[in-house]
């Protein structure tokens, strides 16, 4: 796995932020590596700080120390190399689901025919060529992330950044939707940072799982999740499964130990 | 082809059997002329019969008939002068308190900033400037088009900053991780998604135009429909003033129902 190349490299980044009840220290010290085409997720309890590294890894937020880069870049070059997907699924009402697909080609100018095919065909993919010209209130849940998914890909980026994307789904239609993210990462072959704070979906999904643990935010452990590929939902039951599960738990357990 | 057994032949069922469904449905669409109607005799009988003197209050029947008579030579010439200075001011108010507020809302200091200006805009009765407009520029229409500008911009601006500082943090996320430009996120984002805020204002402002434009005709300038009240009730002729009335009453429903019309063709999504 070391001698693939590292796509997203973040070093010593601290992100702390200033409320009315005081310092927060939502990042203390964080580094990481991701390769190329890895899978990896971040899990942690609530408050740890996955979606503030997520954000300072995709351009929404600034560190406040530290430094992240993207193929070697800064992050403010990369934008176009990244998509995004958040917890709701953050259309846009007024426009309809090709719309909404189109949306980054818009932003960056490079609204060409071409492009505007490939937004077709990821809609194909997510299964909603039927649904184009609904407008997302007109759509369920599942279906809403699924045209999030598709307008993360739309510009073709080489890293997608996840936060929490099936947080607001039923149990069953997750279930659904890590199958469809896994069969979506192997055709499209995408770097992933997943956040989640689910330890399942976290081992069902990933090559390695980054375990963070709060205040201050910090990386406690690099597990890599050395299950055979593709991953199926026959897996959650297997042995080698439950350990990983278990040792994860007891990770995020220890920390809340130090605390009681 | 084979007919369907299930298909019922459709037959347009008779006008009077459809009226009686429409009214049991939407009740309100008669029922409230109805009321009118009634209003209306009854005021005609009462005055008869109590001899009200016309100048003091005109029977409807009185107050029709002075309009119907005097519409096309002495009102329709003041409405649209009226009309005029009312759109004209208004359209620039709207415009004006919606870059006002993309402006002000692009940076959060200015915004703070500014606030206590804005309530200050907001709250001042933009009428007063009328006597000092009227000095300035003379009894011209373009007096009363400054001032229903200056009443009609506040409300929109106001209710536009609460709009596009209320979007989502999730939506700007999603503009800042592609990129976009400051314009790139008001003309995409932060203008539409506080258009049914801002709707709110422009509301509010047709209002407070159309309140503004009457009262600079009543101040000064003999044209326009706030002309004709004072004209006609100095003259005791109170037909002609509750003609001009009726009128206005007109032009204002006229223009909520087309703000409404047109907020409900323009804001079509539910958030
Ligand atoms: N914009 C902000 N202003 C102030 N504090 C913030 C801000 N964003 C995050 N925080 C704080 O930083 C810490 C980490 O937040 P973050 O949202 O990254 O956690 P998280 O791991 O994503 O949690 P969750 O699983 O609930 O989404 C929290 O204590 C949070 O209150
Ligand atoms: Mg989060």
């Amino acid at each position: 796995m070391n001698n693939r190349n590292i796509v997203v490299e973040g070093r010593n980044l601290c992100k702390t932020f200033i409320t009315e009840r005081g310092k927060v220290e939502a990042l203390y010290e964080v580094s990481f590596d991701v390769f190329e085409k890895e899978f990896v997720a971040f899990v942690g309890p609530s408050g740890c700080g996955k979606t503030t590294a997520l954000r300072i890894v995709g351009g929404m937020l600034e560190e406040t120390s530290g430094k992240v880069k993207i193929k070697g870049k800064p992050v403010k070059e990369s934008l176009q190399n990244i998509g995004v997907v958040f917890q709701q699924a953050n259309l846009l009402p007024w426009r309809t689901v090709s719309a909404n697909v189109i949306l980054p080609l818009e932003i960056l100018n490079i609204n060409t025919p071409e492009n505007q095919k490939r937004g077709r065909e990821l809609i194909k993919m997510v299964g909603l060529e039927k649904y184009e010209k609904l407008f997302p209130s007109e759509l369920s849940g599942g279906m809403q992330q699924r045209v999030a998914i598709a307008r993360a890909l739309v510009h073709n980026p080489d890293i997608m950044l996840m936060d929490e994307p099936f947080g607001a789904l039923d149990a069953i239609t997750r279930e659904a939707m890590n199958l469809e993210i896994l069969r979506i990462w192997k055709e499209t072959g995408k770097t992933v940072v997943f956040v989640t704070h689910s330890i399942t979906e976290a081992v069902l999904l990933s090559d390695r799982v980054f375990v963070m643990t709060p205040s201050p935010g910090q990386i406690t452990e690099v597990i890599t999740i050395d299950l055979p590929r593709p991953r199926e939902v026959e897996m959650l039951t297997t042995s080698k499964f439950l350990d990983f599960e278990a040792k994860i738990r007891s990770l995020i357990k220890k920390y809340y130990a130090i605390l009681l | 082809m084979k007919e369907d057994i299930l298909s019922v032949p459709t037959v347009k069922p008779p006008f009077l059997v459809r009226l009686k469904r429409g009214v049991r449905k939407n009740p309100e669409y008669i029922l409230s002329p109805l009321i009118l109607i009634l209003l209306l005799l009854f005021t005609e009988y009462l005055f008869k019969y109590l001899n009200v003197p016309t100048w003091i209050i005109p029977r409807p029947s009185i107050i029709l008939k002075a309009l119907v008579k005097n519409f096309i030579i002495i009102y329709l010439p003041e409405v649209k002068l009226t009309l005029i200075e009312l759109l004209v001011g208004y359209a620039l108010g709207v415009v004006f308190g919606i870059a006002l507020a993309a402006i002000i809302s692009q940076y959060h200091v200015l915004e703070k900033i500014v606030t206590p200006y804005i309530l200050l805009i907001a709250v001042t009765p933009m009428i007063v400037l009328v006597p000092l407009l009227i000095l300035w520029l003379g009894f011209s229409i373009s007096v009363r088009i400054i001032v229903v500008f200056v009443a009609s911009f506040p409300p929109v601006m106001m209710n536009s900053i609460t709009g596009y500082s209320n979007v989502g943090e999730l939506r700007l996320d999603l503009m800042k991780s592609l990129g976009a430009s400051q314009w790139q996120t008001f003309s995409k984002v932060k203008f539409l998604s506080g258009l049914p805020t801002t709707f709110t204002g422009v509301t509010l402002a047709a209002i407070i135009s159309l309140i503004t434009v009457v009262g600079a005709e009543f101040l000064g300038g003999s044209f326009g429909l706030g002309y004709l009240i004072i004209y006609y009730s100095s003259l005791l002729q109170t037909p002609m003033v509750f003609g001009a009335i009726v009128i206005l009453v007109i032009v204002g429903i006229s223009f909520y129902l087309g703000i409404s019309w047109l907020k409900n063709r323009i804001v079509r999504w539910t958030e």
